[in-house]
């Protein structure tokens, strides 16, 4: 019965982690995006910075 | 030994991808060890999981803009902010739910447990380890003496339901409770069986165990009346008729459970082979029902969890055998042996006569409190060896206007005799059946609920022990 808990809570415990694992990507995409959209907009400034 | 091994794997084998350091949890540990770890490993990692804003600022030094104001609007086209929120807020959430099933698995016996069943099994595990005896051997036992608690409780979910048995077996669970007003004699449990409420108080009343159920809906005894048993199985005439609830334990005959606190009651006897918890693994309503034979206690007793209440009761039969002369376990003529039968059945007369003043003198207490309490008011009548249910209802009538000027006058209803208050209030019993009761009950807010524990603490009900 002993056995039956420790493969209760490791199963709780995996589901744990895949669920924050698929939040850490969700967020990690997220920041990705954020990332490529500031890195546009800083070519956008040198570009600006050079033509004037 | 096997069970060590396995459980050091589990880890091994939970961890083996994240390289953490959970793979060094000491084989040793026990179940609620293991548990207590994976709980704040469960912690950790959501609180280690970096702040949202945290991030989003590494990334703004990492690429600054000379324009702050491209960022704001960068973040806006993205709905960042809103969306990297509901993400924390996800985890945290997740983590919470983690948590707060393993605490389901691991604490569900200990609520159970009788409290000094815990204490000795401690004490043994100490002492094994001082001695070098095998402590784990001793824990071991212990779970596999409980664990098995949850699974035959969620096995006979239905059997224990008060709701199911309301609807399928038209039986009503009742917990009958004291009217002291009416009735200053008759006493209440003890202190020994009861830890909770302070016996001593001499005014907790009728409507204070109403609140202490309607409020905190504590593990209570309670029983299923029963015709064939003296005084229809019933402790009280009156009491409250439960639509809700869940049964730990079902007794032919009175267990004298005790409540060691409001949510833990345990059978005192027969559960020889369980008296370590609170859960009787396998109860069978129907057979407890019936009386158990003549020399069989009066009620059969239930311990019920998260109790709800369905309406007020008050049992209005008359034994008609009691008053039967001709009974041949008829008292009256052992009691009046030099009388003649006419002076004997006179005698009678006046007993039943008193029997249905008191009776009515409750039954219009309970209209009072069913309509300050806001909840219907039921009957019980042993009619042709059937305990029928009913349906009170009240009309006025057609004495109301002097009952009135009475009241003006400065006459409280205990003052008015009922057979006067028969010609003000006249009664209806409108035949009933348990999944009505069930289906008329009526929920208590939670700002109603909170009210109730107030006055209760004003009251001091409960013991300071």
């Amino acid at each position: 019965m002993s056995l039956d808990i420790v493969s209760k809570i490791k199963e709780i415990y995996s589901d744990f982690k895949n669920k924050l694992s698929d939040i850490q990507n969700r967020k990690k995409s997220l920041f990705k995006t954020y990332r490529t959209k500031l890195k546009e907009a800083k070519i956008k400034e040198l570009q600006k910075s050079i033509k004037s | 030994m096997n069970m060590e091994f396995s459980k050091k794997e589990e880890v091994a084998i939970l961890e083996k991808n994240e390289k953490s350091r959970i793979s060094t949890m000491e084989a040793e540990k026990s179940d609620q060890e293991f548990a207590s770890e994976i709980l704040s490993r469960i912690e950790n990692e959501i609180n280690s999981e970096s702040s949202s804003q945290v991030e989003v600022q590494k990334i703004e030094d990492s690429i600054s803009l000379t324009n702050l104001a491209t960022n704001e609007e960068i973040k806006k086209e993205l709905d960042l902010e809103n969306k990297l929120g509901d993400l924390d807020t996800e985890a945290k959430n997740v983590g919470e739910e983690a948590k707060s099933k393993i605490s389901e698995i691991t604490g569900f016996s200990k609520a159970y447990h009788h409290p000094e069943y815990r204490k000795n099994i401690a004490k043994q595990i100490l002492e094994a380890r001082k001695t070098g005896e095998n402590a784990e051997k001793i824990r071991t036992d212990f779970y596999e003496k409980t664990t098995s608690e949850k699974e035959s409780f969620e096995l006979q979910e239905k059997e224990r339901s008060i709701a199911e048995i309301m609807k399928e077996k038209d039986l009503v669970v009742v917990h009958g409770m004291l009217m002291p007003e009416l009735n200053p004699h008759t006493l209440r449990g003890s202190d020994f069986n009861n830890k909770v409420l302070n016996n001593t108080r001499k005014d907790i009343g009728f409507e204070d165990t109403y609140n202490v159920i309607a409020g905190l809906s504590p593990t209570i005894s309670a029983s299923i009346p029963s015709p064939d048993r003296p005084n229809n199985g019933l402790a009280f005439r009156h009491g409250v008729i439960l639509a809700e609830g869940q049964i730990l334990s079902a007794k032919k005959e009175d267990s004298g459970s005790v409540a060691f606190s409001l949510y833990k009651r345990i059978p005192k006897y027969g559960n020889e082979d369980h008296k370590h918890s609170a859960i009787q693994p396998n109860i069978d309503i129907e057979s407890i029902v019936p009386s158990a034979g003549q020399n069989s206690s009066t009620w059969n007793e239930l311990t019920v969890e998260k109790p709800k209440i369905a309406g007020l009761f008050q049992d209005l039969s008359i034994n008609n055998e009691y008053y039967n002369i001709n009974n041949p376990k008829s008292k009256w003529k052992v009691i009046f042996p030099d009388r003649q039968e006419s002076e004997i059945l006179e005698e009678i007369e006046k007993e039943k006569a008193e029997r249905k003043e008191e009776l009515n003198k409750e039954l219009f207490r309970m209209k009072e409190y069913s309509e300050k309490l806001k909840i219907p008011l039921y009957a019980f009548k042993n009619e042709e060896g059937e305990l029928k249910k009913y349906k009170v209802e009240f009309t006025e009538g057609k004495h109301k206007d002097s009952y009135l000027k009475k009241i003006k006058y400065g006459f409280t209803d205990d003052n008015i005799p009922s057979e006067e208050k028969e010609l003000i209030w006249s009664y209806n019993l409108l035949p009933t059946t348990a999944l009505e009761i069930h289906n008329k009950q009526t929920e208590v807010s939670k700002d109603e609920k909170n009210q109730i524990i107030q006055s209760l603490k004003d009251k001091k009900v409960f013991s300071q022990n």
